[in-house]
């Protein structure tokens, strides 16, 4: 070889530009995906899908007392829309109050407070449909920065509610995997056009207790590093790393693996949220880092149970049950997992509230699996995902912004397989012990 | 990796899998680009549209082996779209900017030269230098025999070498003696 083709073929193989890399990343993101559902998200309600909103149009922040003066009666975004470990972070005064606009098509969305407790980072905010159509915007598509800079390893989420015509609430929820500062500015911008962008401040408030776990338990292949637990004001977060031999990663084997968190007193915790991941294959191993968020526990229980489990990848139509509702106690059966007992219907100020218990493997997909029906045939879904009744570990309550005063109603849920737990990968941290 | 069951898979709609093989060809992609592209900003963007273009298509492929080479055709396309759309007519200038300082002066003497060839040789003479292609793939991304291809290659290298032998530092780049 010719010295200048030695030179050539040093300057056409470069190693791939971070700035390349990073696009390609992006790029995965805007890859339409076939969901791959379990039949219980049949009954999941609105506000238990994750949402974000795409937008693009000019940014202006005019003063914080006009948006809050043009806002609707209710004080805060993340009362009215956010899981319970948000409203519990409001209620003990975590938030940073802001009134920072956008406009985008016609609509407005008012940025109204923002939460960091060291566990996710947590946005309310307000949108409002100036013109008549009627169309809801759902942030997606949307990159951060934390100090002016660019964040790739992050997982968002979110709920948004329909507060009344042409007004939604709605809250995100990000979860950084780097080191981030205890007091940043949270930048947001749509990926593509950059024609808009908002500036936040955060600041981290609360105190946490985090326990060391460090233990490794493993099936013949997968192994799960548990590192830590920790319990935030508005949230309980688990840090694990899965071990796994490359062809286990290919095969997607433990793709649909998930947690159930337990305590003492055989309480099962509301899971919110929970992601991660890694790089590729290191001498035939993947190791991906994961967090997962469940629940505020105040006080803190004696001991947390662990359960990896694995959800079926059953993508068929799953079977509906539907129960027509009497105004007496009813079960309704749904398949391996367990079943549901109905115990009452209260309907006050157009609100039918559903009172009911859960029996079974998986609590919370069970509780979220039921939507009701009214005489024609429509189906009505609850306004936020099931809340457990309190004092009591089976018992919870749906509510249905719905009047069907004087009309029969038909109840529905699905039939479900069981989890599969992981038993051999189960750990049991003793919060006495582990200091 | 199964490359041929991951693209199987693919053609099938699996995203994990497409994305998977796009991992694994990401950085023989970038370099397709920048034999075409100078700017990595350009890059990124034709190979963004590539990834979308090959999801959107991938259902067509009836020969999973021929996955890479199909990938690196519409990496091209689009590059030259690029090119086309924005007539971003790289200026000599830009193309001799250095990668580094040391190879300075030389990477700017070997780009004239390339550039003082035929789009075809040079394109051809930049492919086949890459880690990533072999011949038998050039003659898949071209569509012409292997035989053709290596025919090409030695008709643009004596081009090369003819140019060379005008330079006045011919001697020190075909022997290596240039210092």
């Amino acid at each position: 070889m010719d010295k200048w083709e030695k030179q050539l073929k040093k300057d056409v193989n470069p190693s791939l530009s971070k700035s390349v890399d990073e696009r390609i990343e992006r790029t995965f993101q805007q890859l339409p995906r076939r969901k791959k559902r379990s039949k219980y998200f049949v009954g999941l309600t609105a506000a238990m899908v994750i949402l974000s909103i795409s937008f693009g149009a000019s940014f202006f922040s005019p003063a914080f007392a006009d948006t809050m003066k043009n806002l609707p009666v209710f004080g805060s975004a993340f009362e009215f829309v956010g899981d319970k470990g948000v409203k519990k972070g409001t209620q003990e005064g975590l938030t940073t109050e802001l009134g920072k606009q956008i406009e985008v098509d016609g609509q407005v969305i008012t940025f109204t407070e923002t939460l960091y407790d060291g566990g996710e980072i947590h946005i309310g905010y307000v949108m409002e449909t100036i013109e008549t159509e009627e169309r809801p915007y759902y942030l997606q598509d949307f990159e951060i920065l934390i100090d002016g800079r660019y964040i790739g390893n992050v997982g968002i989420g979110g709920n948004v509610r329909k507060i009344e015509q042409g007004l939604y609430a709605g809250t995100f929820n990000i979860s950084v995997r780097d080191h981030i500062p205890d007091s940043f500015v949270l930048e947001i911008r749509p990926r593509e056009g950059r024609s808009w962008s908002v500036k936040l401040p955060v600041t981290l408030h609360g105190n946490h207790k985090m326990f060391i776990i460090n233990d490794a338990k493993k099936r013949d292949d997968l192994t799960i590093l548990y590192d830590k637990l920790t319990f935030f004001p508005t949230s309980t977060e688990i840090d694990l790393r899965l071990i796994m031999e490359e062809e286990t990663f290919f095969d997607d084997k433990y793709m649909m693996l998930d947690y159930q968190l337990v305590d003492d007193q055989g309480r099962v915790l509301e899971p919110f949220s929970g992601g991660g991941g890694g790089g590729g294959p290191e001498g035939g191993k993947v190791i991906h880092t994961f967090k997962h968020y469940f629940e505020p526990l105040d006080p803190l229980p004696n001991s947390i149970t662990i359960k990896p489990f694995l959800r079926e990848r059953d993508e068929s139509i799953p079977k509906i049950i539907k129960r027509k509702w009497q105004g007496q106690q009813l079960i309704l059966p749904q398949g391996d997992i367990g079943e549901v007992t109905v115990l009452d219907v209260v309907e006050t100020d157009g609100v039918l509230t559903l009172i009911y218990t859960v029996n079974g493997d998986h609590l919370y997909e069970q509780a979220n699996a039921i939507w009701i029906e009214d005489s024609k045939g429509t189906r009505y879904d609850s306004d936020e995902s099931a809340t457990r009744v309190e004092g009591k570990n089976n018992k919870f309550q749906l509510t249905f912004s719905h009047s069907l005063h004087q009309e029969e109603f038909v109840l529905n849920t699905v039939l479900m397989d069981s989890p599969n737990f992981l038993k051999k990968l189960e750990v049991t941290i003793d919060l006495n012990e582990v200091q | 990796m199964d490359q041929l069951k991951e693209v199987k898979k693919a053609t099938k709609g699996n995203v994990s899998s497409f994305e998977k093989l796009i991992v694994t060809y990401k950085v023989m992609m970038y370099r397709v680009a920048k034999t075409i592209l100078s700017h990595d900003e350009d890059c990124a963007d034709a190979i963004q549209e590539a990834i979308l273009k090959a999801y959107k298509n991938v259902h067509t492929l009836r020969e999973p082996a021929y996955f890479k080479t199909w990938l690196v055709r519409i990496v091209m396309n689009e590059c030259h779209q690029l090119n086309r759309n924005r007539k971003n007519l790289v200026s000599i200038e830009e193309l001799a900017e250095p990668y580094s300082k040391d190879h300075g002066f030389e990477k700017i003497d070997l780009e004239q030269m390339l550039d003082s060839l035929p789009k075809e040789q040079k394109q051809l003479l930049k492919l086949y230098h890459l880690d990533d292609i072999s011949i038998h793939e050039l003659s898949l991304i071209f569509e012409v025999s292997e035989n053709t291809i290596k025919t090409r290659l030695r008709r643009a290298r004596e081009k090369m070498r003819e140019k060379l032998t005008k330079h006045e530092e011919v001697s020190t780049w075909i022997n290596g003696k240039n210092n």
